[in-house]
C-alpha cells in the first residue's frame, strides 16, 4: 500500500495505474481524509482521486415539495430509473447529463434545469451538504428560495469539487409527465426560430428536448414536450403561435435523431449562427439566457472542465492549503 | 433638478437639529475629512441634518425609538460617489483610516441593514442613476444601483418592457437595495426574485477592487449569488444588468375561497405542480380573509400619505386610537384566540402574459381549485387586491401614532412544512402580539409565509421589550419547524442572531468570504451577524 493510501486508512486504496482512491463514506471521513492530505502536503485531484461509491443512500420521498434526499455518489439515471415508481423524474436533462453522479452534476458546469420563466436557472437541488477545504461542513437550508444572506450554495455549485465537495443533496423533482408529444414546426429562418421560440420559453413553455434541423433556406424543429396532458396542450398551443407570428407553420416531418455530440452550454445568437451555417443542433434546457446544445456550436464545453473565469478563480483562497487541488 | 442641486438644497429648507441631539463625529471620521472629500470630488457631509437622516432605514424598531424621543446611531459623515472609482477610492480610505463604511440604498430595509452602529461613513449611492437602453434582442438592461424602484418601471413601461419586480416598497427602494437584500416582488411567482433577475453585477469589493461578474456561459463558481444578499458587508453594488421582459397583453385574475388554510395550501401547491406560474399568488389566514383581505371593490378612498394628513388625523385620531389599541393590543393572546373563530381562506391568482396563455392557465388552475372545493369569486378580489397592493405601508404608519408595534416577518418553508411553520410561528408570537399571516411568493417544492404582527404594552418600555420578546420567539419557532430565517427583506441587525444559528458551521464559510473580500472588516460592521 502506497504511504498516502496508508495515512488516509481504510478510506483509501491504491488503484492499478499507481493512483490513490479516496472513497469516504460519510461528511466526517472525507473532512478526515482532507486533514490528512493536507498534513501530507498532498492534493485531491492530484495526488488522489475522489469517489462517491459509498455516498449513494437515497431518502424517503416527500411527496408534497416533490424533493428527496439522494447522496452525491448516485448515478442521476439509476434516480430517475428509481423515482419513476413514485411517479417522479429528475427532468430532461441531457442524455450525458444522466449517466453523471449527482455530485458530478451539481459541482459540473451544469448551472440547473428549469428556469424561472426568462430568469435564472433553478439549480437541480434545493438544498445541499459538502465539505468545505478547511474540513467543515456546509449546510444549506431546505426553504425554496431566501434572503438570508448570500447563498452559500454557490461555493460549491460549479466549483469543480475545488472549493468544497458535495456529498448529499435535497433533488427537486417533477411529475412523470402524463403526456409525451412531440410537434414539429417549419420557420422561414434561424432568426425566426430563435425568435419564437424565445418568445415561448419567456412565456413559461417547457420543452424538454428540441432537434432544429437547418434544411434548404428554412429550418424545421421538432419538439418534445411532457407534462400532464393539459400542460403539453397549452405549451403546444404557445409554441404555435409564437411560431406562427415569426412567420413559421406547422410541418409534418416525422422525428430524426439529433446529433451524437460534445454538449455546449452555448447562447440563443451563437445557435443562430450555427443553423446559419446549416448546422443541426439537440437543445436541452432552454431558456431565456443560455441552452445546453449537442452538436457542432460554440460555447462551454460541458463534458470536462475548462478554465475558470478570473472572478471564480479568486475564491481559490478560500482553499489556502489546496488541499482541494487548486484551479482544474 | 440634479441628484446633487437636492441634495445640497435640504439642509437650509428644513432647518437645524437641536444642538447635543446627535453626539459629534468622531475623531477619527474627522481627521480623514480631506481624504474622503478628495475621494469623491467634495461631496461629503458632517452635517447634523444628514447624519440624523441616514441614521435609519425603515426597521419599525426605530420608529417605536422615534416615538420615544431616541435616535438610532447616526453615521459620522456621509459622501455621494458617483463613480466606481470613487467609491474605490472612499473604501481605500475607509481601509487606510479603519472606518466603518455602510452602503446606502434608498433606506427602505426593515431590519436595520444601514444603522451606522460603529459609526463611520455611509455610502450613498443614489447618484449611481443612470438606466441604458433595453436590448430588445437580449432581453435586459443595464441599470445603476442607485435608481429608484418606480423610476425604473415607469422608464421600462414607457417603452413597452418591464422588470416585473414590484416590491411593496417601490416607491422608496433602490436597484442596489433590492440586490443587497435579496428582494422579491408581488410577481415573483412568475418574474422571480431579484436574483432571478440579475444577469451580471458591478460593484466594488471591501478590498477596493471593482468587478464585473460574467454572464452565463462560464466555467467555475458563480461569484454573483455569493455577492446578492451580502447586504453591504462585502461589497457596494454600483449597478447591474437585469432581464426585462415585454409589458403583458393580458391579465386574469381570480379568486377562491377554501374552507381552510390547509385547503387553500393544497390547491396553491397544485397549481405549482401542474407547471403553473401565476405571477400573483396570495392566500390569506381566516382573519385576514375575514377583515383585512376582503376587498370585493376595486376603488376605494385612497390612503393619504402621513404628511398630508390633517391635524385632527395627526393627533386627535392617534390618541383616540391609543387608548384602544392598549385595550385590546395590549392583549394579544385573547385577541389570537378570537380569531381562531374564523375558518374560511381566501386565495387570489393573478396570471399575465400572452393574452391566451393567460387565459389558458387561469382555466387549467380553476378547474384544480374548484376541484378542491374551491368557491368561485370570480376577478373581483384579485382587481381590488391590485389597486391597493401598495397601501400597507402607509397604514403601518397610523398603527405606530396610535401608540403600538407593527411589523412584518417573511420566511419560507418546504411545502411538507409549510403548515407546521404557520401554526408554530402562530403560537410563539401569539402572547407578544396579534398575528395575522398571508402566505405568497409559490414555487414547486414551498412558499413564503408572511406574517404581520400588532403589538401594545402599558408604557413604551414595555412595547420594546415584547417587541424584541416577539422576533425572539417567532424566529426561534420557524427555523425549528423547518423555516428559514428571511425569503425577501433581509437579515440586517434584526435577524443576524437567528442567522448566525441557522448557518452553524456554514457561519465560517461566510465569515471566510468577509475575510476574503472585505479583510480589514470595513464593509457594514455588525451585519448578517459578522464581527467588525
Amino acid at each position: 500500500m502506497s504511504s498516502l493510501a496508508d495515512a488516509l486508512g481504510p478510506v483509501a486504496r491504491d488503484t492499478a495505474d499507481g493512483g490513490v482512491l479516496l472513497a469516504p463514506g460519510d461528511e466526517r471521513a472525507l473532512a478526515n481524509a482532507l486533514h490528512v492530505l493536507a498534513d501530507q502536503g498532498a492534493r485531491l485531484n492530484r495526488d488522489a482521486t475522489l469517489s462517491r461509491e459509498r455516498l449513494t443512500e437515497v431518502g424517503p420521498v416527500e411527496p408534497r415539495s416533490m424533493t428527496l434526499e439522494v447522496g452525491a455518489g448516485v448515478v442521476l439515471q439509476r434516480l430517475d430509473d428509481r423515482l419513476r415508481t413514485f411517479g417522479l423524474t429528475v427532468g430532461p436533462l441531457s442524455p450525458s447529463a444522466m449517466q453523471l453522479t449527482l455530485g458530478d452534476f451539481l459541482e459540473g458546469p451544469f448551472a440547473g434545469l428549469r428556469a424561472i420563466p426568462g430568469g435564472r436557472l433553478e439549480p437541480l437541488c434545493t438544498r445541499l451538504v459538502a465539505v468545505l477545504a478547511d474540513g467543515r461542513r456546509l449546510e444549506t437550508s431546505e426553504a425554496p428560495r431566501s434572503a438570508a444572506g448570500p447563498d452559500l450554495s454557490a461555493l460549491v455549485l460549479g466549483g469543480h469539487g475545488r472549493l468544497g465537495v458535495v456529498t448529499r443533496a435535497r433533488v427537486r423533482c417533477f411529475p412523470l409527465p402524463e403526456a409525451d408529444v412531440r410537434a414539429t414546426y417549419s420557420l422561414p429562418s434561424p432568426a425566426a426560430f430563435v425568435t419564437a421560440f424565445t418568445r415561448a420559453v419567456a412565456e413559461g413553455a417547457w420543452p424538454w428536448r428540441v432537434h432544429v434541423d437547418p434544411r434548404s433556406g428554412r429550418v424545421v424543429a421538432e419538439v418534445r414536450l411532457a407534462g400532464s396532458a393539459g400542460a403539453v396542450e397549452r405549451d403546444r398551443d404557445l409554441f404555435g403561435r409564437c411560431v406562427d407570428e415569426a412567420g413559421g407553420r406547422p410541418s409534418g416531418d416525422a422525428e430524426r435523431e439529433g446529433p451524437v455530440a460534445v454538449s455546449h452550454e452555448s447562447t440563443w445568437p451563437a445557435v443562430q449562427a450555427s443553423l446559419e451555417a446549416g448546422r443541426a443542433l439537440q437543445l436541452f434546457r432552454l431558456s431565456l439566457g443560455t441552452v445546453v446544445a449537442r452538436g457542432d456550436v460554440d460555447g462551454l464545453r460541458l463534458d470536462e472542465p475548462t478554465a475558470w473565469s478570473s472572478l471564480g478563480g479568486r475564491l481559490l483562497a478560500l482553499d489556502p492549503r489546496g488541499v482541494l487541488g487548486g484551479a482544474p | 433638478m440634479s441628484t446633487d442641486a437636492r441634495l445640497s438644497g435640504l439642509g437650509s429648507r428644513w432647518g437645524a437639529v437641536p444642538a447635543g441631539a446627535l453626539p459629534p463625529p468622531r475623531a477619527k471620521v474627522l481627521a480623514a475629512k480631506g481624504a474622503l472629500a478628495e475621494a469623491v470630488g467634495g461631496r461629503v457631509s458632517f452635517s447634523d441634518f444628514d447624519r440624523l437622516s441616514y441614521a435609519r432605514d425603515l426597521w419599525p424598531l426605530a420608529l417605536l425609538w422615534i416615538r420615544q424621543g431616541k435616535v438610532p446611531p447616526p453615521p459620522d459623515a456621509i459622501v455621494w460617489p458617483g463613480t466606481e472609482d470613487e467609491v474605490a477610492r472612499v473604501v481605500r480610505v475607509a481601509r487606510d483610516k479603519r472606518l466603518a463604511l455602510i452602503p446606502y440604498g434608498a433606506g427602505s430595509g426593515v431590519c436595520g441593514g444601514a444603522w451606522a452602529i460603529h459609526g463611520g461613513v455611509t455610502l450613498d449611492l443614489k447618484r449611481f442613476d443612470s438606466i441604458g437602453p433595453v436590448d430588445e434582442a437580449r432581453r435586459c438592461v443595464d441599470v445603476g444601483a442607485g435608481v429608484m424602484g418606480e423610476t425604473l418601471e415607469r422608464k421600462l413601461n414607457f417603452s413597452g418592457w418591464t422588470l416585473g419586480h414590484f416590491p411593496s416598497s417601490i416607491y422608496c427602494s433602490s436597484v442596489g437595495g433590492w440586490i443587497a437584500a435579496r428582494s422579491a416582488g408581488q410577481l415573483s411567482s412568475r418574474y422571480g426574485k431579484i436574483e432571478d433577475m440579475v444577469l451580471s453585477l458591478r460593484a466594488v469589493l471591501g478590498t477596493g477592487e471593482q468587478l464585473i461578474t460574467p454572464e452565463r456561459p462560464f466555467s467555475g463558481p458563480d461569484l454573483a449569488p455569493l455577492l446578492i444578499g451580502s447586504e453591504g458587508t462585502l461589497c457596494a453594488f454600483t449597478g447591474a444588468r437585469l432581464r426585462v421582459f415585454p409589458l403583458p397583453e393580458g391579465r386574469v385574475f381570480h379568486g377562491f375561497e377554501f374552507a381552510s388554510v390547509e385547503e387553500g395550501l393544497e390547491a396553491i401547491r397544485l397549481v405549482f405542480r401542474e407547471g403553473l406560474r401565476p405571477a400573483v399568488v396570495r392566500l390569506y389566514d381566516p382573519f385576514d380573509t375575514a377583515f383585512v383581505g376582503k376587498g370585493g371593490k376595486a376603488r376605494h378612498a385612497p390612503v393619504t400619505p402621513p404628511s398630508l394628513r390633517s391635524a385632527m388625523e395627526r393627533s386627535f385620531l392617534p390618541m383616540m386610537l391609543r387608548q384602544v389599541t392598549k385595550q385590546t393590543l395590549g392583549r394579544p393572546k385573547v385577541m389570537n384566540q378570537l380569531q381562531r373563530v374564523f375558518r374560511k381562506s381566501r386565495l387570489i391568482l393573478m396570471f399575465e402574459g400572452e393574452a391566451k396563455r393567460a387565459e389558458a392557465d387561469d382555466r387549467a388552475a380553476t378547474m384544480l381549485c374548484r376541484k378542491l372545493g374551491g368557491d368561485d369569486l370570480g376577478e373581483a378580489p384579485g382587481r381590488a387586491w391590485l389597486a391597493r397592493r401598495y397601501d400597507v405601508s402607509y397604514r403601518m404608519s397610523r398603527l405606530i401614532d396610535a401608540g403600538t408595534f407593527a411589523d412584518t416577518m417573511e420566511i419560507a418553508a418546504p411545502w411538507e412544512r409549510v403548515h407546521e411553520v404557520y401554526e408554530r410561528v402562530h403560537a410563539a408570537a401569539s402572547p407578544y402580539a396579534f398575528v395575522l399571516c398571508h402566505f405568497s411568493h409559490a414555487y414547486a417544492d414551498g412558499c413564503s409565509l408572511y406574517f404581520s404582527f400588532v403589538g401594545s404594552g402599558g408604557d413604551e418600555q414595555e412595547i420594546e421589550q415584547r417587541y424584541h420578546q416577539l422576533w425572539r420567539a417567532a424566529l426561534a419557532a420557524a427555523v425549528s419547524a423547518g423555516g428559514n430565517v428571511s425569503h425577501h427583506h433581509g437579515v440586517g441587525l434584526l435577524k443576524a442572531q437567528a442567522l448566525q444559528d441557522a448557518l452553524g458551521d456554514g457561519r465560517h464559510a461566510l465569515a471566510a468570504l468577509k475575510a476574503l473580500f472585505d479583510p480589514d472588516g470595513v464593509m457594514n460592521p455588525g451585519k448578517l451577524g459578522l464581527s467588525s
